[in-house]
């Protein structure tokens, strides 16, 4: 047994070290637990090989507080940084999820590639997180799909930040990480890796995320470093042939030879590629083309319809109602028989049925027609995306059983009391924080506890996972609360009886 | 002059006593129907020529198919090598001459002596060899294939449109009627398509155009096979299908003529004028569907007639009604509104149970015995037959409209009534799907797979004009429908009579992508490592079985039937403990069918026969898996680790870059008409009858002739279909050699779902079946296409793992 594996159970500061994670070339990491603050966390040991350095450890502790004034939501944070024991440990964020490595690898498992919208978004909240360490002056120089975090909720975090930075100083001379993602010039020397060296890893990694595949590849880590300096990049188009035309040269434009060719910030060039990445039209599954009718045929002639308005229904109404019902009292004929008050109050009773028929009738014609002020139409859709709900005391659940993506920013749910007043209120906004949509067949989640909450119907995956607020458990039972209401850009489209546990809702086509 | 006599003489004897030393064995004294005076006639007949010596097709296969099933190592490198470069004759005749060549021999020599009196061989086959070679190898019920096409149900739900019952199959029967009336056209189409293209070819090179452009128009059908059109599209105006394709294709043919000089143009035009007038008509009647097959002793026979004699046939609920297509009365061919109105009271008058299904037997029973063969001739034995065969005389197309599951597999969809075997086309029907189960004599699998597709968008058609008509009132004269009855003794003979049980499996866990992703890994390695993606899957085939190891669940019924009290039921075990060995042991011998319509339509099939000469791949494959992992783990210097696993793989991507071309240069052969099992097929050009079937059968009883020649299992991949097709599953055909244990079909749809299919004939199927026990049957083979496809996934996923570079690199640290 080493003495890393040994590490297990043993107390680092406050920090207890619970189970092993992974290791990399320099370091093993650990899932802790911090004692005092009572949150699990993550704790990187550097590889014993590395400890008898005095240098390496000032340059260690030196790039520790780089990187823990690093400040940024898609960056780990560092939290503390010590040695015990002659053990040089770095404590930080624990982030449970998997690496995007990882789920790169399920994609290809799977035979699929990742969507678009889901490439963007990683690409885009990395981009802002290599952005931001450039400019407090900090370069990876280590970016690859392994040291890209994906949080359940799915933010996306970049890890290992800084470690390659400081072994690159000098003393060493070795190349390190994998060289499938490293920079010509960085391939050439370490101490030539600028800014632009993480622009073209994450370009590497935007290839690959696209096409399946890494644009060099060989077996010799020397060799491949000399196809990032001397090859020309192979046409992504030609490996994924779905991709749009404009997609090609903005690759090709990240991964040039020279820092200066290619796009000066990490968001320059992920606002280029979801410029071109838009320009294709959605996918959307639709029915199958019909084909004409048969050659020589030719369609009766249409039936003339009788088309019942509202006014037909009127004079039907009147039709019916027997001639003298209709005369005026003045007109009632006199020695009939009948007492005139007789007469009189039969006239009375018919016109107020006539009143309300034409009343009813009104309104049915209303309906049929848009208001403006007054009444609140309620705004639906037969043909709209489905969203199904359903809810326990755990939390609450919202599934896109359509076949687009449904936005979730337009989304709000509020209690409905007894009393017609409103209860507590929850804005789809909070989701779209996380995730700005949910995919089809994914679900988004708002739970009650701190812990993660599974549910089968949620099988596919989860797109954005928050905690309530006790002023937003609107589906929770209450004593004085039966309903909640399911809000469309502030307009009521549905209402849910909390009792049932479950909702479909129709949204308006998106 | 003396001594060249001399030599005839001997030459002679020597082949006269090689034919009748091997027609004198048991096997063939049993398998014969010639008695040996017989036989030995004939015999010295065919030794009045002298041996050809040189077999190419044959002796070349013969590399791999040696007695001992193996050649040694150290001469695969050399005869790979020499078939590389194309090198036909061997240096060591004298192996494959006592093994192969003799009996081959005296069968060309016999040719020789045809071609001195004037015949050839290609004059024996004047349909091509592959149409010669139906009517008496593949003319059985498992000789018939079937795919499977959606179109038609999801698109009137994806569009709510709703129809009667009496107008769904309405639909149906116009499209089964534009089908009969324009047989001719459609033929002619997928004839000039491929007569065309290929003309603009050698018009092009005999006018000596540029390579470039002549790269451009090779190019050109697989070009038109992602444009052609399977309904009329918006744009055909008052076109039928037939003239709208037509149509479609002359402007696409167009387009790539104009830019050419006008010599090549005049030159083309002569070409196909010439083709058409020489060639077409002769297609034509070799392909038409208007044909009853008449089983003879050794063969079905084709009687064509007239489209006017034409009728269509509506099964339901146990009766067969027969709709003439043309109505003599009003001089006319049946109209949509009489259609209507005969579905309408066909589906009124349908009687409330189905009878019993003499005719189920009797299509299942072997064509021979249907022919009246002394001893169990069930024509002979019952008028039965004769009547009901008249009665559904001339109706090439059948509609079975009695509902199937959706969720069947093909295999047991198409077991339906389906009348005797006479007939090219039975459709069925579920929810969800309709099933084209088509004899093989009438369609290959890519054909029957387009007119598939053409008749259902055609009956959509129908479907949506009817369903913006009113209801109409049912015919008024009662139809006339059969039933087909039969007697014990009748059915028990039909029982007797019964071809090979299947079992059946089907599977769609293929993942297309990895392969695809494999494909393109490859091309950033090395562009010399080109394997396809039936390559691969035909690669796997031959390697599964020594991965294959039945699941646990299997396992324990098998252990059941074991310990079973009764001696039958452990019988049955060791039948299926023999298959699961051989599965083992085995590196099968593969035929598989290529499409040669683009060569010549006629031709319709080429077939090659494979067997995998590398056995040993999987071993190499195993150990540079292990070598990148141990690379992969290890801490320490890995340097010795990593010279050890790059050496591995680059031998195993040479390996796999010499499969590639080795199943290459298969197909280049096998498109020449070049292959084994073609050249077997013109063996048996001009001989009579029975010494064809004789000949045919030869395969069964001798296992290296059957590898090279039919192969034990065959392997049908019709590729991916185009974007828009709404074809699905697909199973192929099973000819009538009886060591044909596997059938392997493949289809990918047009959302890149490999869908797979395994039709299971081996010996311990007709037990389980004869033993009610079919269930286990049908797991056994579930079981093995399941862990073929999960195998091969993971086969794929380590060659990936293998040919990508591996993604940590680390160095041996260097203290500061």
């Amino acid at each position: 047994m080493t003495k890393s594996d040994a590490l297990i159970g043993q107390e680092l500061g406050r920090i207890l070290i619970q189970q092993p994670l992974g290791h990399g070339g320099m370091a093993r990491v650990y899932k802790g637990f911090d004692q005092n603050l009572r949150r699990p966390v993550a704790i990187k040991v550097i590889a014993e090989s590395l400890r008898q350095s005095a240098s390496y450890a000032q340059r260690f502790e030196r790039e520790s507080q780089a990187v823990a004034n690093l400040k940024h939501p898609n960056i780990v944070t560092v939290f503390q940084f010590g040695s015990h024991d002659a053990l040089y440990y770095l404590v930080m964020e624990y982030i449970d999820g998997v690496d995007l490595d990882v789920l790169l690898r399920s994609y290809e498992d799977s035979g699929e590639l990742m969507p678009h919208a889901d490439v963007l978004r990683i690409l885009q909240e990395i981009a802002g997180a290599l952005d931001y360490a450039h400019a407090q002056g900090v370069i990876h120089r280590d970016v690859k799909p392994s040291n890209i975090m994906l949080e359940r909720g799915g933010r996306p975090v970049l890890t290992d930040f800084g470690l390659a930075l400081r072994i690159s100083e000098g003393t060493m001379g070795d190349t390190f990480g994998s060289p499938h993602y490293i920079a010509p010039e960085q391939a050439r020397s370490s101490s030539n890796a600028v800014p632009q060296s993480d622009v073209y890893a994450l370009g590497v990694i935007a290839y690959e995320m696209l096409t399946g595949v890494v644009p060099f590849d060989d077996p010799s880590p020397a060799a491949l470093a000399v196809q990032h300096i001397t090859n020309d990049v192979p046409s992504p188009r030609l490996l994924n042939r779905s991709l749009p035309e404009a997609v090609e040269p903005i690759l090709l434009k990240v991964l040039a030879k020279e820092p200066k060719d290619r796009y000066r910030t990490c968001k320059a060039f992920v606002g280029a590629l979801r410029k071109a990445l838009k320009t294709e039209a959605p996918v959307r599954p639709k029915a199958p083309d019909l084909p004409p009718l048969p050659a020589g045929v030719e369609l009766p002639p249409p039936r003339r319809l009788s088309v019942h308005t509202a006014q037909d229904k009127l004079n039907l109404a009147l039709a019916s109602v027997p001639a003298e019902a209709q005369m005026p009292p003045s007109a009632a004929r006199r020695g009939s028989g009948r007492p005139m008050w007789r007469t009189c109050a039969l006239q009375v009773v018919i016109i107020v049925v006539l009143t309300a028929l034409v009343i009813f009738l009104a309104t049915d014609m209303l309906n049929d027609t848009p208001v403006e002020g007054g009444l609140t139409p309620v705004v639906t859709d037969p043909n709209g995306q489905l969203l199904t709900l359903f809810w326990d005391h755990q939390a609450f659940y919202g599934a896109n059983h359509s076949q687009d993506d449904i936005l979730m920013g337009s989304l709000s749910f509020e209690k409905l009391r007894s009393d017609g007043s409103r209860g507590e209120r929850f804005e789809g906004r909070r989701w779209s924080a996380y995730y700005p949509r949910i995919q089809v067949s994914k679900c988004v989640v708002l739970k009650v506890t701190s812990d993660p909450v599974t549910h089968p119907d949620c099988a596919s995956g989860i797109n954005a996972m928050v905690t309530a607020l006790d002023s937003e458990t609107f589906w929770l039972p209450a004593p004085n609360a039966t309903e909640f209401w399911v809000l469309w850009k502030g307009q009521e489209i549905a209402r849910c009886p909390i009792a049932q546990n479950r909702c479909e809702v129709r949204l308006p086509l998106q | 002059m003396a001594a060249s006599k001399d030599a005839y003489t001997a030459a002679t004897q020597k082949t006269s006593v090689d034919l009748k030393t091997i027609a004198a064995t048991p096997k063939i004294a049993e398998l014969s129907r010639l008695t040996l005076p017989e036989i030995e006639a004939l015999s010295d007949q065919i030794a009045q020529v002298v041996p050809a010596g040189s077999v190419p097709g044959l002796v070349l296969n013969g590399l791999i198919s040696i007695q001992g099933r193996q050649v040694p190592a150290a001469e695969q490198e050399r005869h790979l090598a020499m078939l590389f470069r194309g090198i036909r004759d061997l240096l060591d005749k004298a192996i494959y001459g006592a093994i192969l060549a003799g009996p081959a021999a005296v069968i060309m020599g016999y040719q020789k002596l045809l071609q001195l009196a004037g015949k050839d061989i290609e004059s024996a086959f004047p349909e091509g060899t592959w149409q010669y070679y139906l009517n008496f190898a593949l003319r059985e019920d498992t000789a018939r294939h079937a795919n499977e096409t959606t179109g038609f149900q999801h698109a009137l739900s994806a569009h709510h449109i709703s129809l009667s019952e009496a107008d769904t199959l309405a639909a149906w029967i116009m499209a089964a009627l534009m089908t009969l009336q324009n047989y001719a056209l459609l033929l002619g189409n997928e004839w000039r398509e491929r007569v065309y293209t290929q003309s603009l070819v050698q018009a092009a090179e005999i006018t000596s155009l540029s390579a470039a452009i002549l790269s451009k128009l090779r190019g050109m059908y697989s070009a038109w096979e992602r444009e052609r059109p399977y309904m009329r599209g918006q744009d055909a105006g008052k076109d039928d299908y037939v003239t709208y394709r037509r149509r479609k294709f002359d402007a696409f043919c167009q387009q790539h003529l104009d830019p050419l000089p006008t010599r090549t143009q005049k030159t083309f035009a002569r070409m196909t004028a010439q083709a058409e007038h020489d060639l077409l008509p002769a297609y034509v009647e070799q392909m038409t569907i208007l044909a009853r097959l008449e089983p003879g002793q050794y063969r079905d026979k084709k009687v064509l007639y007239p489209l006017a004699q034409a009728g269509i046939v509506i099964i339901h609920r146990g009766q067969y009604t027969r709709i003439p297509v043309f109505d003599p009365n009003r001089q006319a061919f049946l109209d949509f509104a009489a259609v209507r109105e005969v579905t309408t009271r066909l589906l009124a008058d349908a009687p409330k149970k189905t009878g019993s299904d003499p005719d189920l037997l009797l299509a299942r029973a072997s064509r021979a015995a249907q022919a009246g063969v002394p001893k169990v001739g069930l024509r002979a034995l019952s008028e039965d037959i004769f009547q009901f065969a008249t009665a559904l005389h001339n109706s090439p197309i059948m509609l079975n409209w009695d509902r199937a599951d959706a969720r069947l597999p093909l295999t047991l969809i198409r077991q339906g009534q389906r009348g005797i075997g006479d007939h090219a086309l039975t459709l069925f029907f579920t929810d969800e799907s309709t099933v084209f189960d088509q004899s093989h004599i009438f369609f290959d699998g890519a054909w029957g797979a387009a007119l598939a597709e053409i008749m259902t968008n055609e009956a959509l058609s129908w479907a949506l004009y009817f369903s913006r008509l009113p209801a109409v009132k049912p015919h008024a004269a009662p139809l006339s429908s059969v039933r087909m009855s039969a007697s014990p003794k009748l059915r028990e003979a039909s029982k007797k009579a019964q071809v090979s049980a299947e079992a059946s499996a089907e599977s769609t866990m293929i993942r297309l992508a990895p392969v695809l992703a494999l494909r393109r890994l490859f091309k950033t390695r090395n562009d010399l490592i080109t394997v396809t993606v039936n390559d691969l899957l035909i690669l796997y085939r031959s390697l599964h079985g020594q991965r294959y190891s039945p699941f646990a669940p299997l396992q324990r019924q098998l252990g059941t039937l074991e310990k079973s009290p009764k001696p039958e039921n452990r019988e049955v075990h060791q039948l299926i403990m023999q298959a699961l060995e051989k599965v083992k042991r085995s590196n099968p011998a593969i035929l598989i069918p290529m499409d040669a319509s683009q060569h010549s339509p006629k031709e319709r099939l080429f077939l090659t026969t494979f067997r995998n000469p590398m056995p040993e791949f999987l071993q190499w494959h195993d150990s540079t898996l292990a070598a990148l992992r141990a690379y992969k783990e290890e801490r320490g210097d890995r340097s010795t680790l990593y010279a050890a696993f790059d050496r591995q793989q680059r031998h195993l991507l040479r390996m796999l870059a010499g499969f590639g071309e080795l199943m290459r240069k298969y197909k280049e052969i096998a498109l020449l008409g070049q292959s084994t099992s073609t050249i077997a097929i013109k063996m048996l050009a001009h001989l009579p009858e029975a010494v064809q079937r004789l000949l045919n059968q030869l395969p069964d009883q001798f296992d290296v002739l059957n590898e090279i020649i039919k192969g034990e299992e065959v392997f049908s991949n019709i590729g991916r279909v185009v974007n828009g097709s709404t074809l699905r599953r697909f199973i192929t055909a099973k000819d009538d050699n009886q060591q044909k244990s596997l059938a392997w079909a493949v289809i990918t749809d047009d959302q890149d779902v490999v869908h797979v299919s395994l039709r299971d004939f081996r010996p311990h199927v007709e037990a389980l079946q004869a033993a009610a026990m079919g269930s286990l049957a049908d797991l056994i083979a579930q079981d093995f296409l399941d862990s073929y496809t999960d195998g091969f996934n993971l086969f794929i996923r380590e060659l990936r793992e293998i040919t990508a570079a591996s993604r940590e690199t680390r160095f041996q640290d260097k203290p500061s």
